[in-house]
């Protein structure tokens, strides 16, 4: 539950105060894949309702830029990509990957507005097969969320990118609230069996505590094995603006999960799911584009959007419900999104009538409102007041003696595991 | 676009959970909680209609019982 104003201010991001906070992060605008080839098709991005283009030159240098050529504003995404920029096909205005005016042929020589003329370029970065950008301003460039799988070799990562019709912080509540995935994910989760084994207790104890990138939350629940010596926690970590690490699968074979969120505008979201290595071994993106039914061009559009949507009511299968299926949607991300988007793109908080259980998402937003009045008063993003370690963060789970604090679980430094 | 020094009614939820689980960890079982004029007139301002629907106002599974009495936090019971 949360008031109009909090709500508001929590998912406006568009020309919005939590957009202005949200630019101070570095965030994902594209997969690598998208623009792997140089002198390829520039790629249209949207984030916080901004129009980009992202391009890789004839020298494999990758550049992002306001999409709209800065003469008559035709869209830079209809250029040519060639002979190291991208050139408007309107009136052939060219520009390099840093934004610098290379050409302008329909002006005369001699007079230099050519010189004087940009259009305006964003840092970016590739790692972890993707391209991220930072569209604050420049003087207070955030350092770059250097998470262990964006250090990995790109066999050990595979991303899944869909499209989500709903602001972005319905995204985020989805992640960060574990208590539907009993229930949504049931017949989906692919560590459900190892899980209960380790525990059948479906009433956890969830504590929440905060840190300075956000906070995490544990489940304790009692084990099957020594219930009275040992308790069973699973932590996932909530990393501001818009991260989610789940905790990684008992199954060491199992490749562990981050899900971002970025918002390409007030009411649609780009999903970016990362799965990557646990154990050296390689993680094969086209059967996990298969395995959760989001594969481009069968699931996908070109835009990367679900072709399941409330117009065909998400392709729900009542014949699959009857056969076993408890929800008819194939794949938990479809899963996820269908009930999502069933909320109306952005949920009215005002109505809903939160649980106990619903700690995640209580604390999530009184931390985000919380750092966007700090921000707003002139603190840095919440995250970026100290140094992070964003390569010892882990969303993790293990059974520990009962009197150790849950807080040992996912905390910086490698865990030990349960057998997998 | 909502002014920055609203009250927050998230950080009203965010305090009272702990009170719930903390009473149902003492073998309780709360029903109720008391809460003090700035938190009820927030929760007031957004269930209105709950009681449209002739719903007790709910908070976290507890009805809202409002008090200007002393102690000024909220309670359950």
């Amino acid at each position: 539950m949360l008031s109009r104003q909090e709500n508001e201010r929590l998912t406006q991001v568009v020309n919005a105060p939590m957009g202005h906070m949200m630019r101070r992060y570095w965030v994902p605008a594209c997969l690598s894949e998208e623009v792997a080839q140089p002198d390829g098709t520039p790629l249209r991005v949207r984030i916080y309702g901004q129009p980009l283009v992202v391009f890789r030159d004839t020298g494999g240098r990758l550049g992002i830029l306001d999409e709209h050529c800065p003469h008559r504003l035709a869209s830079l995404a209809l250029g040519r990509n060639e002979e190291g920029g991208i050139r408007c096909v309107y009136h052939g205005w060219k520009f390099d990957v840093e934004g610098r005016c290379m050409e302008m042929p329909t002006e005369p020589e001699g007079f230099n507005f050519r010189d004087r003329m940009r259009t305006r370029s964003y840092p970016l970065r590739e790692a972890g097969g993707l391209v991220w950008t930072y569209l604050g301003p420049p003087d207070t460039e955030a350092p770059f969320p250097d998470f262990d799988w964006t250090r990995m070799p790109k066999e050990q990562v595979a991303i899944i990118k869909v499209g989500e019709r709903v602001n972005y912080l319905q995204g985020v509540e989805g992640a960060i609230d574990s208590s539907h995935s009993w229930f949504l994910h049931r017949d989906t989760i692919w560590d459900w069996k190892k899980r209960s084994e380790v525990s059948s207790d479906l009433s956890p104890r969830i504590e929440a505590q905060d840190e300075p990138y956000g906070f995490r939350y544990a489940a304790i629940r009692k084990p099957n094995a020594n219930p009275d010596t040992e308790k069973y926690v699973r932590v996932t970590q909530f990393i501001a603006p818009f991260t989610a690490l789940i905790p990684r699968p008992l199954i060491m074979a199992e490749p562990a999960h981050a899900q971002i969120f970025v918002p390409v505008d007030d009411v649609n979201t780009m999903f970016y799911g990362v799965f990557f290595s646990q154990d050296g071994g390689p993680v094969d993106e086209a059967a996990q584009r298969a395995k959760h039914h989001v594969v481009p061009g069968v699931d996908l559009d070109a835009s990367w959007f679900r072709k399941a949507n409330a117009g065909n009511w998400f392709m729900q299968d009542r014949e699959l419900m009857k056969n076993g299926s408890y929800t008819g949607i194939k794949g938990f991300t479809n899963q996820d999104m269908a009930c999502q988007e069933s909320m109306g793109p952005v949920v009215d908080r005002t109505q809903e009538h939160l649980g106990t259980s619903d700690v995640a998402i209580i604390r999530m937003r009184r931390r985000m409102l919380e750092a966007l009045r700090r921000f707003e008063a002139g603190e840095p993003p919440m995250g970026q007041e100290t140094a992070i370690p964003y390569d010892r963060l882990r969303g993790d789970q293990r059974v520990i003696p009962i009197a150790e604090p849950w807080q040992s679980v996912g905390a910086y430094g490698e865990p030990a595991r349960v057998e997998g | 676009m909502a002014d920055s020094a609203t009250p927050s009614l998230t950080a009203v939820l965010d305090d009272l959970r702990p009170l719930i689980v903390a009473a149902r960890d003492r073998g309780e079982r709360p029903r109720y909680v008391v809460l003090p004029p700035e938190p009820y007139a927030l929760v007031a301002a957004c269930k209105f209609a709950d009681r449209d629907k002739g719903m007790p106002m709910l908070v976290l599974g507890l009805e809202v019982v409002p008090t200007d009495e002393p102690p000024r936090s909220p309670r359950v019971f």
